[in-house]
């Protein structure tokens, strides 16, 4: 089936998610759809398959411009969407889980359904067992069982929002071949995805959409170098490097491995210095993201060792690492850093640790005025946390940590904020760096950590990159290790 | 004497009374594993009990007609479940809060009518038992089994009957999948809130049906709080027979048996302060539930609001 975007919007608050997006998709395509997270990509798939209402454009299948009010009208239309997680119900058999949806009067006709359900499996060289249950079954399986209950209901369109995350190689290149197989048939297939490698090896054409915006198509055979350069666009300068001076090790990693449910990380050492920033680069959720709690004690490492100072920490809580001058700070700043409901003024005082059974209301004004002056934070002392944007936000966060410190461990310092605030934080950041803090952070804008980096590590599912010099790494080459291309296996 | 209870005639005594007081539970604690089957958590059961028993009660007095007495109860705890689906699916409410809500407005507004329409206790002839010729007659299981009214087997039949109903046919299956997971049934076409809707209309027709056992076909009469906490026992045998009817009846009589004994107990005078007895069933509700830490999950869904992102 044919499928055309034409001029779709889609606003969240604020958030411009989906900005004029016009795309055609001819039948027997398989359509990649390439982007960082938060690009949009989705919004797009949902708007497409019902989940979600475009605030203003039009969806044409083979010519004819429909509304698709929910997922039921869009799989209706024999359009039908494969979540990441995938939409079943885990303590039901498998036959159950097939059989839902279908209208197949008072009562089910199992025999039939499970005849069907054979024949299709069968068709696409899947084996699944009808009476096991869901939760028995690997992500892979799941997702076979739900490419084959979207068939059976009449998929024509079929869309898979990040299909490979989490299934084996051998499930993978099966997938692929099955995709193959529908796109031969007629089926129109988007891919949706980040990594490179396998959109590259996949689709037929490629639309690159960046925060918000379809930055650029492509058919095959396609230019990893083009394809990374609108992933990650070119910004403004940020102003010249600077690398400041060492002050010996701070932070030190002795074969670290680190166990999540998804990921393991094996066997990390670094040697971190105070003046130094590290970068950690990688798409959401590879690794990056425990790696940076496992050195402030938040996640506990299976083995190896994490030293600050020289005093070795491993396996202390993140009380301890605060007591020895690692602070960090993560992403979601008013869930996990500030309290909302309470003023500038209020989280001073809370910082200080104050033994007075009464608020010094004095003291803490006059420390949210010298603040709220030294971080130049939009606002008054009386202001609530919540009521200022998300630059002055974070201003606020930094200005909460404690002087001297030995590390700072930030998960996207600057992630949502202008280009203005994203100079004056890293100016105090390099601030510390000058007083002899040693900086690690995660940021999904190469640009933000080939600047401020000495040096890169680069995550990918679970693998971790030699540290990179960030001098001499660009951000092609950052792109690429990202999306999982040029990794020795 | 303790050593009376041990007499052939008590223990038929004790075993007919619990198989007799096992029906409010049954009546309300299915109609609860309906909703809570389909991902709600309806705390209103004891209300919905209570003005149920009262219409009941009340239009049997002034009409002489059970039947019309069972149907008014019917009916009143349809619109109280009506008025639950309303909050519950389109306010998107929390669960737990507006389910007492409607317990307490149940509570309030019985004793009010109660006040208002009688004024004083008064008694009906409540639905009698029937004779089954043969059956009946059998020494000792004739009078446990075989000679109780028709909402007592109507509470039995119920068991199977939703056991049916969930695991076997198309309806089953949605209820079941709105529990688990909405949004997927949601994209699969399935109407999670009219499916939500029945269920709760379900259950309180259920509850309303419990109530009017108590009022026109056990104790044939009506008091303020005469529930005296059954509804919220009802939930937790819910919680105890692990979402399933079968698990339900087997919480449901073990109740009411220790129900029957402690009666029995204070009838035949055994030296046991009777407030000790009155307590049994309630410390045994939370005694069961600690230790019954059972490895079937809840629905995944369960009292969480539906709503599609937008």
């Amino acid at each position: 089936m044919k499928v055309e975007l034409r001029g779709i919007h889609k606003y969240f608050g604020n958030n411009h998610a989906n900005n004029d997006i016009t795309l055609n998709i001819p039948a027997g395509t398989i359509q990649g759809i390439l982007g960082e997270n938060g690009a949009g990509k989705s919004t797009l798939m949902k708007i497409l398959s019902g989940f979600i209402h475009a605030d203003k454009g039009e969806i044409l299948l083979d010519g004819k411009a429909v509304f698709i009010q929910s997922p039921a009208t869009a799989i209706h239309h024999g359009v039908g969407m494969l979540h990441q997680d995938p939409l079943d119900f885990p303590p039901m058999r498998v036959i159950d889980n097939f059989m839902i949806g279908h209208s197949g009067g008072l009562f089910p006709n199992r025999a039939s359904v499970t005849r069907d359900f054979k024949l299709i499996a069968e068709q696409y060289g899947f084996s699944l067992d009808p009476d096991a249950y869901v939760d028995s079954l690997t992500v892979g399986e799941r997702q076979q069982l739900e490419i084959i209950r979207l068939l059976w209901l009449g998929a024509r369109v079929l869309i898979l929002d990040e299909p490979t995350t989490g299934i084996s190689a051998s499930q993978k290149e099966k997938l692929f071949a099955t995709l193959r197989t529908l796109a031969e048939q007629g089926k129109t297939i988007i891919f949706v995805s980040h990594k490179l490698e396998d959109v590259e090896v996949l689709c037929h054409q490629v639309a690159v959409l960046r925060q918000g915006s379809l930055v650029g198509e492509a058919k095959k055979p396609f230019d990893t170098k083009k394809l990374v350069e609108m992933m990650f666009g070119k910004e403004i300068s940020l102003g010249a490097r600077q690398t400041l001076e060492r002050h010996g090790s701070v932070l030190s990693l002795q074969n670290v491995s680190i166990e999540d449910v998804r990921l393991k990380i094996k066997d990390v050492s670094l040697e971190v210095s105070g003046g130094e920033v590290i970068g950690l680069a990688g798409m959401e959720g590879s690794g990056q993201g425990a790696f940076l709690r496992a050195c402030a004690g938040i996640v506990r490492p299976v083995s190896g060792h994490v030293k600050v100072r020289g005093r070795d920490l491993t396996g202390k809580s993140y009380h301890v690492y605060k007591r020895n001058g690692v602070e960090f700070l993560p992403a979601a700043r008013l869930e996990e850093g500030l309290v909302p409901g309470l003023s500038l003024t209020e989280h001073y005082v809370l910082a200080e640790k104050s033994k007075d059974v009464f608020i010094n209301h004095e003291r803490g004004l006059k420390q949210a005025q010298e603040k709220i002056a030294a971080f130049n934070i939009k606002g008054t002392p009386v202001h609530t946390i919540e009521s200022l944007s998300g630059g002055n936000q974070q201003r606020a966060l930094l200005s909460l940590l404690r002087d001297p410190l030995s590390a700072v461990l930030i998960e996207h310092p600057t992630r949502g904020l202008d280009i203005e605030s994203v100079i004056y934080i890293w100016g105090k950041l390099k601030e510390r760096c000058r007083k002899g803090t040693a900086i690690m952070f995660i940021s999904s804008d190469l640009e933000e950590i080939l600047q401020y980096s000495d040096r890169v590590l680069v995550f990918f599912s679970g693998r971790v990159s030699q540290p990179l010099d960030a001098s001499t790494t660009t951000v092609e080459q950052l792109g690429q290790l990202i999306g999982g291309k040029g990794w020795a296996s | 004497m303790i050593s009376d209870l041990f007499s052939v005639t008590v223990l038929v005594g004790i075993l007919a009374s619990g198989i007799r007081l096992a029906t409010p539970y049954l009546y309300a604690a299915i109609g609860e594993t309906f909703s809570q089957r389909s991902g709600v958590l309806n705390l209103g059961v004891e209300g919905q009990m209570l003005l149920g028993a009262f219409a009941a009660f009340y239009v049997t007095l002034t009409t002489g007609n059970l039947w019309l007495g069972l149907m008014t109860a019917m009916l009143v705890g349809a619109l109280m479940g009506l008025a639950m689906a309303y909050v519950t699916v389109n306010l998107q409410a929390q669960q737990g809060i507006s389910g007492i809500g409607f317990y307490l407005f149940g509570l309030g507004m019985s004793d009010l009518l109660f006040q208002k329409l009688m004024g004083t206790v008064e008694t009906v002839k409540g639905f009698p038992k029937i004779h089954i010729p043969g059956l009946s007659d059998i020494p000792g299981i004739g009078e446990i089994f075989f000679s109780q009214n028709i909402l007592v087997y109507g509470a039995y039949l119920l068991v199977p009957i939703a056991w049916f109903v969930l695991n076997k046919t198309t309806l089953g299956l949605k209820i079941r999948s709105v529990g688990e997971n909405p949004d997927a049934a949601d994209s699969l076409g399935v109407n999670v809130g009219r499916i939500r809707y029945f269920t709760i209309i379900l259950g309180g027709i259920l509850s309303g049906v419990a109530g009017a056992s108590l009022s026109i076909a056990l104790l044939n009469v009506f008091q303020q709080n005469m529930t005296s906490g059954q509804g919220f026992i009802a939930v937790a045998l819910v919680y105890f027979g692990a979402w399933r009817p079968t698990g339900v009846l087997g919480g449901a009589l073990l109740f009411s048996l220790i129900n029957a004994l402690q009666l029995w107990v204070q009838v035949l005078n055994i030296p046991v302060p009777s407030e000790i007895a009155v307590m049994m069933p309630y410390v045994l509700t939370i005694l069961v539930l600690v230790t019954s830490v059972s490895k079937v999950r809840a629905p995944s869904a369960l009292s969480k609001p539906f709503e599609r992102e937008n």
